[in-house]
């Protein structure tokens, strides 16, 4: 018994998946959702912050080459230069100062001081650096710049003389007097050196700056040092970038001095570049690339969302595991519950079939009950009826005396008849509610046998005059613990059903030990027992004879089973007349004082 | 119809009963009465002589056939016959009144029977017996 049915569990089950993927699926969606915004949002401030810092970091080195530039002019605009005296110690001694002044700032290789034709009049060189004094330098394009417009120039990339790449900022010396062109002071920056002061140009792996002059030449490339001085659109640098689009885009646009940024991969991971002319006054003089690798934005957001993540994963998975336990809990209680229906169900069908056969079993006594009331009044009535009609004629006036004598032996006969049936049912009375109550003492059985059959005999003395009885016993003290007045009366039905059933012939009655029992066996001659009686022998009203009560062996069983012993028959196998057996225990050796002295049925 | 030719029987297995009641029933003018204590034996009386009986008293326990058994198969042959039922068993009666609904049991005397009642009881179902006769319907 269920107490639902299995649909309803499976229906259960089902919607229970159903809102955990449901709420997995939602879940996962959200969190996707909730990511994607969150990495916009940073990536976007990162790439605001970036553009800014760009611009900043463009500003300062702008501001930083004005510094330089104005140095510069410093020196140009000095007296001693002024008087277009260009060598001497007052000179060398303003350059060193210069040179201090612009090494305070950023690495500066070289300041020097060309003619109005371009010779090489003073070259300070930095420590380990050889200068070169006396040398046509008139050649150079940022020379040839200065002395022809006689403005500051911002050269492009160039490598030295000891391999070393570097631009050059020149001012021009101009006689503040009439305006003539006096010669040009230049300092020589390295341009590694000089881009490290803003940032990265080292290392690939972190944000980097990538600087350019304006034909495109790498001044300073975090990406790679090999790069630098090469042409950006030149082979090794494509190469490099694997040629790609969008760079070379970018690229392009920031040399025509636009601000931009882009995101892009060649090959090396995702890059955000963002891009700034650096300007000085309003002219764009080189170009700035800030590049950042995007997964170092990614791995703080993705940090930070994955202790997101965690957090909203735990909440869910705990909730899921509490649900699980309350739905396994439930499945719990709920087969418990099953289980104690089922119980009490299978006790209460227990019980019901108890009380069925209960009720059985009393109905069947109450039956038994009514059948014995019936058939003991029917026996009861019968033996009054003779007496009664007997009793009529007796009286009546026209009684023919010779039937006198006839009918005073059948009121005797049938007034035996009823007393002995009165005292039968008052035993069987006894016996079925428990109250035959039994005197038990010590006594000798031989004795007790010898006593009941001379009884016997006297009894039948003048009815059945051809009845042998014999006793044989092969000791004559069989000692047992009985009430001597039932085990006689057993004996005395036992003989009297003998005679009953024999009437000429012979009883023969033996004893016999076996181990702690004595065997009493009772013999006849008789006509032996009707085959449809013998599985009925010992029950109530059961008799084929005229005279017994059929009450006498129902009697006679149960004295001896409140004895201990047990009681059978059998007809004798050569047909000749039936066998009564039974059985007691003998009495030991000690007597029991206490015990066994009331024996109760 | 000799009024001698009236037949009575009685049945019952104990033969004390049927000489008492028919010692009993001599009393009464105009009848013959048979005696069995085999209710078989009784009924081959009956098949041979059935036109001549006018009643049948029948005990109830009887080895071989029962009381009512035994007056069904009487009633079956002369459906005119009064019977009368007797029994020392308490009766059942609701079973009794069913019978004697069914018009198998005209009488019922309840064991023991003093003689007086049960000439009596016979008288009057001769009586009823002749109004029958006159009255069938």
């Amino acid at each position: 018994m269920t107490l639902f049915s299995d649909n309803v569990v499976l229906l259960g089950v089902i919607s229970i998946i159903i809102i955990a993927v449901a709420s997995y699926g939602l879940f996962f969606l959200l969190q996707y959702d909730n990511e994607r915004n969150i990495r916009e949002s940073i990536f976007q401030q990162e790439l605001d912050r970036q553009i800014k810092s760009t611009n900043s970091i463009s500003q300062h080195i702008g501001s930083d080459l004005r510094y330089i530039t104005s140095v510069l002019q410093d020196l140009a605009d000095s007296v001693y230069l002024q008087n277009e005296n260009l060598s001497g110690d007052k000179v060398d001694k303003i350059v060193d100062e210069k040179f201090r002044q612009l090494n305070s700032v950023t690495k500066v290789d070289g300041l020097l001081i060309t003619d109005k034709d371009g010779i090489i009049n003073v070259h300070k060189a930095s420590k380990g650096l050889k200068s070169f004094v006396n040398i046509d330098i008139s050649s150079r394009d940022y020379i040839k710049q200065t002395k022809s417009n006689l403005q500051s120039v911002y050269s492009n990339g160039f490598t030295g003389i000891d391999g070393k790449y570097r631009i050059a900022i020149t001012y021009p010396i101009v006689s503040l007097a009439d305006g003539h062109y006096i010669g040009t002071a230049i300092a020589d920056l390295p341009t590694i050196d000089f881009f490290k002061t803003y940032g990265n140009v080292e290392n690939i792996n972190s944000q980097f700056l990538v600087a350019f002059d304006t034909i495109g030449n790498l001044l300073a490339v975090g990406a790679s040092k090999d790069l630098v001085g090469k042409d950006f659109f030149g082979n090794e640098t494509q190469g490099f970038i694997n040629h790609n689009k969008i760079l070379n885009n970018l690229t392009l646009s920031l040399l025509a001095g636009k601000k931009g940024y882009a995101l892009y991969d060649y090959g090396r991971g995702e890059r955000l570049n963002t891009d700034s002319p650096i300007l000085v006054g309003t002219k764009p003089v080189y170009f700035l690339q800030v590049v950042t690798p995007t997964d170092r934005v990614y791995t703080t957001i993705n940090s930070v969302l994955f202790s997101e993540s965690v957090k909203m994963f735990s909440l869910l998975t705990g909730t899921t595991a509490a649900i699980i336990v309350i739905v396994f809990l439930l499945r719990k209680w709920y087969s418990m519950l099953q289980n104690e229906v089922r119980k009490r169900t299978q006790d209460l069908n227990e019980s019901n079939k108890k009380l069925m056969i209960a009720n059985e079993s009393l109905k069947k006594k109450d039956e038994a009950q009514n059948q014995f009331i019936n058939i003991a009044a029917h026996e009861l009535r019968t033996p009054i009826q003779p007496i009664l009609n007997a009793i009529y004629l007796l009286q009546s006036a026209n009684l023919k005396s010779e039937k006198r004598p006839q009918y005073l032996d059948i009121i005797r006969r049938n007034t035996e008849k009823l007393g002995r049936l009165a005292e039968d049912i008052l035993d069987v009375t006894r016996i079925e509610s428990n109250t035959l109550k039994l005197t038990i003492e010590r006594l000798n059985l031989y004795d007790l046998i010898l006593n009941t059959i001379e009884e016997y005999k006297k009894n039948i003395q003048f009815i059945y005059k051809e009845l042998m009885i014999n006793y044989e016993s092969a000791v004559q003290s069989i000692i047992i613990n009985g009430d001597k007045l039932r085990l006689g009366q057993v004996l005395f039905i036992l003989l009297d059903n003998a005679g009953k059933f024999t009437k000429s012939g012979s009883i023969l009655v033996t004893t016999q030990t076996k181990s702690n029992t004595i065997q009493i066996m009772v013999k006849d001659t008789g006509s032996g027992i009707d085959p449809e009686i013998l599985p009925h022998l010992f029950t109530k009203f059961v008799t084929r004879s005229d005279r017994g009560t059929g009450l006498g062996l129902f009697i006679a069983k149960n004295i001896i089973e409140a004895h201990g012993g047990i009681i059978w028959a059998e007809n004798s196998p050569q047909h000749q007349g039936a066998i009564f057996f039974f059985t007691l225990p003998l009495a030991n050796n000690v007597v029991d004082k206490d015990g066994n002295e009331n024996g109760k049925l | 119809m000799s009024a001698n030719n009236r037949i009575v029987s009685i049945v019952d297995d104990d033969p004390g009963i049927t000489m008492f009641f028919q010692e009993a029933l001599r009393s009464i003018p105009g009848i013959t009465i048979f005696t069995f204590t085999d209710p078989i034996l009784a009924l081959e009386h009956f098949e041979d002589n059935g036109y001549a009986y006018v009643a049948v008293i029948s005990d109830f326990k009887m080895p071989g056939l029962n009381g009512i058994e035994f007056l069904k198969k009487i009633k079956d042959l002369n459906r005119f016959v009064r019977t009368i039922l007797m029994t020392a068993f308490e009766v059942d009666n609701n079973l009794f009144q069913e019978y004697t609904n069914k018009r198998i049991i005209n009488g019922y005397l309840q064991k023991p029977i003093s003689l007086h009642d049960l000439v009596k009881e016979v008288n009057t179902q001769l009586d009823s017996y002749e109004l029958q006769k006159k009255y069938p319907f």
